[in-house]
């Protein structure tokens, strides 16, 4: 064996390794966070909202303090039934209704199980963008789904069978947090 | 018997610098930059716009998730982050900072510092950040503000004398030997999305001083 065939063996194991650990990482970090937030108590199909950001608390890497957060785990591996989700709105806050300060933000986003951030939908102070019906991969034009009155509903396929759905609503002080924690009881994240 | 034994020594020393090579571009292992993939900076703040999309590469991909997990598609939020001062150095625990800026073109932003291991200090000074909210909150009796505000950053709560906006707005460094400042931009405008280098105004990061007496420190 010739030093040209072993330098050949080994930039094809160097770039493979190189490769396919890149392709591992997210998928690997994504399984690590589901352990952890399922060791934290958050569950499939409901949304929990966890407690407000502090150092001690924090879990993932680079949270906001600034921001309430709710979690639900999604897995269609057992169950296909598409996901109701409603994420209650966020009324506009005092000072914004006073001042016309555009500062109040509420958002559910997707994330599926290699990262990628495949929905995000606005959720307004009217209602608007609250109720989203999460279907599994693949099953597009399946089901015929129902606008409500007053609501804009939206429909979305997930791109891989589990990931993370997120509400993200602004709420900078304690104050604004407690009220987040009475409003998030009606959230919804199930079949 | 030797023919094999160089062969699955090749592979094995392979397999491990290609392994160790990809950890370290993407961040993972060796202290390597949160912002080092970014493909939009504006006066050292950085930003990647393939953060959270499929249009991420590897090395993007990799580096979200280890330093940004669960980010949001640039439409939705940008983060830009910067890690030196206005001369270039290190941001610093045992610095204080003058942090100078205006508003945001987007619905709302906030600025975070986070240690060198992408986490919040460990200090329970309940100063982990600023926001829109508590910039206009702050500035709200001024019946001149016009948009423009100043935060420290340091290890000890700041004063200010009288005839300033109350209380002076601080970000806490207490814990962190080193930082990086995020600023986060919700709902950016499409003029930002566009025209980031053009149209985005970050804040400044003016260094004060250095070691145990500091500039706007209290007594």
């Amino acid at each position: 064996m010739n030093k040209i065939t072993l330098a050949l063996v080994f930039i094809i194991s160097a770039v493979a390794a190189h490769y396919g650990a890149l392709y591992l990482v997210p998928g690997v970090i994504m399984n690590r966070t589901f352990d952890a937030m399922e060791g934290r108590g958050i569950t499939t199909s409901a949304f929990t909202l966890v407690p407000r950001v502090t150092p001690e608390n924090q879990t993932v890497v680079r949270p906001s303090p600034d921001l309430a957060y709710s979690i639900c785990l999604f897995d269609f591996r057992d169950n296909q039934s598409p996901l109701n989700i409603h994420a209650t709105p966020w009324p506009l806050q005092e000072t914004e209704q006073q001042t016309g300060r555009r500062e109040g933000y509420a958002s559910v986003s997707f994330f599926d199980a290699r990262t990628n951030n495949f929905a995000t939908v606005r959720v307004m102070a009217d209602g608007t963008g609250s109720n989203i019906t999460l279907m599994p991969p693949n099953s597009a034009g399946k089901y015929n789904i129902a606008v409500r009155k007053g609501y804009t509903l939206k429909v979305i396929e997930a791109p891989t069978e589990q990931g993370i759905i997120l509400i993200r609503r602004l709420a900078a002080s304690d104050s604004e947090y407690a009220k987040v924690q009475d409003l998030a009881k009606t959230d919804r994240c199930g079949a | 018997m030797k023919r094999i034994i160089a062969i699955i020594s090749t592979i094995t020393i392979g397999l491990m610098v290609g392994g160790v090579s990809a950890l370290y571009m993407a961040g993972l292992v060796g202290g390597k930059s949160p912002a080092a993939f970014a493909d939009v900076t504006k006066d050292d703040w950085s930003s990647d716009w393939s953060i959270g999309s499929k249009a991420a590469d590897p090395y993007v991909r990799a580096r979200v998730a280890r330093h940004g997990l669960l980010a949001l598609a640039k439409e939705e939020a940008v983060y830009f982050t910067r890690a030196v001062d206005s001369e270039g150095a290190q941001l610093r625990g045992d610095c204080t900072y003058e942090l100078a800026g205006t508003g945001q073109d987007a619905y709302w932003w906030s600025i975070t510092l986070y240690d060198g291991k992408s986490r919040l200090p460990m200090n329970s000074d309940n100063a982990l950040s600023i926001d829109a909210t508590l910039v206009a909150a702050n500035y709200e009796a001024d019946t001149s503000y016009n948009g423009n505000w100043s935060a420290i950053v340091s290890n000890t709560r700041p004063k200010r004398d009288k005839g300033d906006h109350g209380d002076a707005l601080w970000i806490s460094s207490k814990g962190a030997e080193s930082f990086d400042l995020m600023i986060r931009l919700y709902r950016p405008s499409d003029a930002v999305l566009a025209r980031p280098t053009e149209t985005l105004n970050p804040p400044t990061i003016k260094r004060l001083s250095c070691g145990t007496t500091r500039a706007g420190d209290g007594a």
